[in-house]
């Protein structure tokens, strides 16, 4: 009961905190609609929802790690703990890759906002009274060589390289730990995994790679025999 | 907090709309009507097949002059498709080719599925161009044909080159990397901080669309957002629309890569730059460059983002040849073969090069004429 209760709590944690960012998420792009109105401009609340949407990801993620995943690492029993053990490591992974992508996308993102903040000084220094669209136009294909030349740049550091060798890594964990439940779903009804195929591939391509050299020693007709005359 | 002033947004907006009325119009009649976006042409047969890999053969045209004898084996890299070399008339380089007469054939890779993970840089090199080699050296009764590889096709004919000089008459190679310590190009600095042995044994092929993604990457601004602004921009323009689409045609249809073969790649050519070295071996066989001792031409782009001068500007230093030629052309990796400007210096290039090396009576008459 003590227990129920406990999970209860927790659950209700997790929706409020959820909840909370929710709600600041959405008074931050509603207060800016008066402000897009104005003749002071828009105020870019994409920076404010990118950067409330990270807080809100990092906390389900810090969430996950303290509220969950005690939970998921606690040792398995019974007949089933071997299929157990592979769905909490696959949602182990799963949060993992979620977190990664994060990272990598906020990578991503860091030469956006370089090339933005530039084209805000350079539009502050023009007289927009008398901007004409082709003035306007320049300043887009300003901003996309910008962008270009940031990403030329950012993309080779060592930050964005690790970031992205990571990432991968994280994704072919998942891929594995996902990989493996299908596998056991599909030992259940009798359909030949993909582990067994593999194996299976192994030995062909090993057979016919013996066949083809016994062809070639002994003479006898090779794929380069084939004629469509 | 940023702030943006748009205040003559929308009345400047509403101008553009008015003016841009008939772009609308002739936009619908584009998009909403008939286009040619066919891809690869060229009619051909498919004279040979081993397991995934086919040949195609575009026969000679009748009543044209051969300027080159030789039979022409065109090998295309695991990356993408080989209809990029034929990917429009009037910009087709294996309508180039038969215009001069020559004899071309190409090998189609196909698409690898789970059961091809376990080919090797070998079974590629060794095996299936070998076997081609072969079947067309019986098949045109020719002792030696003319090989030209395309970015790591090239890379696989240089490696095969060194190891049957004796089948090969001329070496052409283009965009093709050799040497990989450089880091001149995103993906030689990337690759160094993989793992190609753990994605290998995560994914078995290497997906296509990564790939793909991480090719997009490499200049995110040009080709995620400037190349669909300009299309954007010129969409009631039909001609520019039918080449666009066939280019995202082929731009997206890639092939998953084999595991081994990916692996060996990265570990020895992009880690380890064994190649250059002479130190690479495949199937137990080390890999001389010096061993290429027939005529080698090289072409390379200077804009080239992907296989920069710097890894492909050091392969005539190393083989035995005493006949080669680097030709580097002001344009980028595919600029090379689809660009209109240099579909008038790729090309006939090549035909040029490889007619005065074919030992042609014909191409003997007509060097003679021009000298008088």
């Amino acid at each position: 009961m003590s227990a129920q209760n406990s999970t209860i709590t927790h659950t209700q944690m997790v929706f409020e905190e959820w909840a909370q960012s929710a709600n600041q998420f959405w008074g931050a792009m509603t207060q800016s609609w008066p402000a897009a109105g104005s003749t002071d401009g828009l105020s870019t609340t994409l920076d404010t929802a990118w950067d409330i949407y990270q807080e809100a990801v990092r906390i389900s993620a810090k969430i996950f790690q303290d509220e969950f995943q005690s939970v998921i690492n606690t040792p398995k029993i019974g007949l089933t703990r071997t299929y157990q053990e592979n769905v909490s490591r696959a949602v182990e992974k799963f949060s993992a890759l979620n977190a990664k992508l994060l990272e990598f996308s906020q990578l991503l993102h860091v030469p956006v906002k370089k090339s933005a903040t530039a084209l805000q000084d350079n539009l502050s220094q023009l007289n927009l009274e008398g901007l004409s669209p082709e003035e306007l136009k320049n300043c887009y294909r300003k901003w996309l060589k910008d962008l270009e030349k940031q990403y030329l740049e950012f993309l080779r550091s060592p930050e964005f390289c690790q970031g992205m060798g990571a990432t991968l890594l994280s994704m072919g964990e998942f891929t594995e730990a996902r990989d493996q439940i299908f596998q056991d779903m599909m030992k259940m009804v009798g359909v030949p995994t993909e582990k067994e195929m593999d194996e299976l591939y192994r030995d062909m391509y090993e057979m016919k790679k013996r066949l083809k050299k016994l062809e070639k020693m002994n003479g006898g007709e090779t794929p380069a025999d084939q004629s469509n005359d | 907090m940023q702030r943006v002033p748009t205040h003559l947004g929308f009345p400047l907006l509403t101008e553009m709309m008015q003016d841009n009325r008939e772009r609308v119009a002739k936009t619908s009649e584009v998009m909403f009507g008939e286009l040619n976006t066919e891809i690869a042409s060229t009619p051909y047969e498919i004279v040979y097949q081993e397991d995934r890999v086919k040949v195609k053969h575009y026969a000679p045209r009748p009543g044209i002059e051969r300027r080159v004898e030789t039979p022409l084996l065109v090998v295309y890299a695991l990356i993408n498709r080989e209809t990029m070399l034929d990917l429009q008339p009037g910009r087709s380089v294996v309508e180039t080719f038969l215009d001069s007469g020559m004899d071309v054939y190409m090998i189609d890779w196909g698409y690898p599925t789970r059961k091809d993970r376990y080919l090797t840089i070998d079974d590629h090199v060794n095996g299936y161009i070998d076997n081609v080699v072969e079947f067309i050296r019986k098949k045109t009764g020719q002792p030696k044909i003319n090989l030209m590889g395309i970015c790591m096709g090239g890379t696989f004919c240089t490696m095969y080159s060194a190891l049957h000089p004796q089948k090969i008459k001329n070496l052409v190679t283009t965009v093709c990397p050799t040497y990989f310590d450089t880091d001149e190009g995103l993906l030689h600095v990337w690759t160094k901080n993989l793992d190609p042995g753990r994605m290998v044994d995560m994914f078995g092929n290497i997906p296509a669309d990564m790939m793909n993604f991480g090719f997009l990457l490499l200049n995110p601004a040009k080709l995620m957002i400037e190349k669909y602004d300009s299309y954007f921009e010129n969409m009631g323009n039909r001609s520019f629309v039918e080449n666009f689409i066939r280019m995202e045609k082929w731009i997206f249809d890639s092939p998953d890569v084999p595991g081994e073969t990916f692996r060996q790649f990265i570990e020895d050519c992009y880690q380890k730059n064994l190649l250059i070295q002479n130190k690479m071996e495949i199937g137990g066989r080390r890999i001389d460059l010096s061993h290429i001792t027939m005529p080698v031409l090289n072409i390379y782009g200077e804009l080239d983002h992907l296989v920069p001068p710097g890894a492909c500007d050091k392969l005539t230093g190393k083989v035995g040849s005493r006949d080669t030629e680097d030709v580097c052309l002001k344009t980028g990796h595919i600029g090379i073969y689809v660009s209109s400007k240099c579909q008038k210096q790729f090309a006939p290039k090549i035909i040029d090069w490889l007619s005065k090396r074919d030992g042609n009576p014909n191409e003997t008459k007509r060097d003679l004429a021009k000298a008088a």
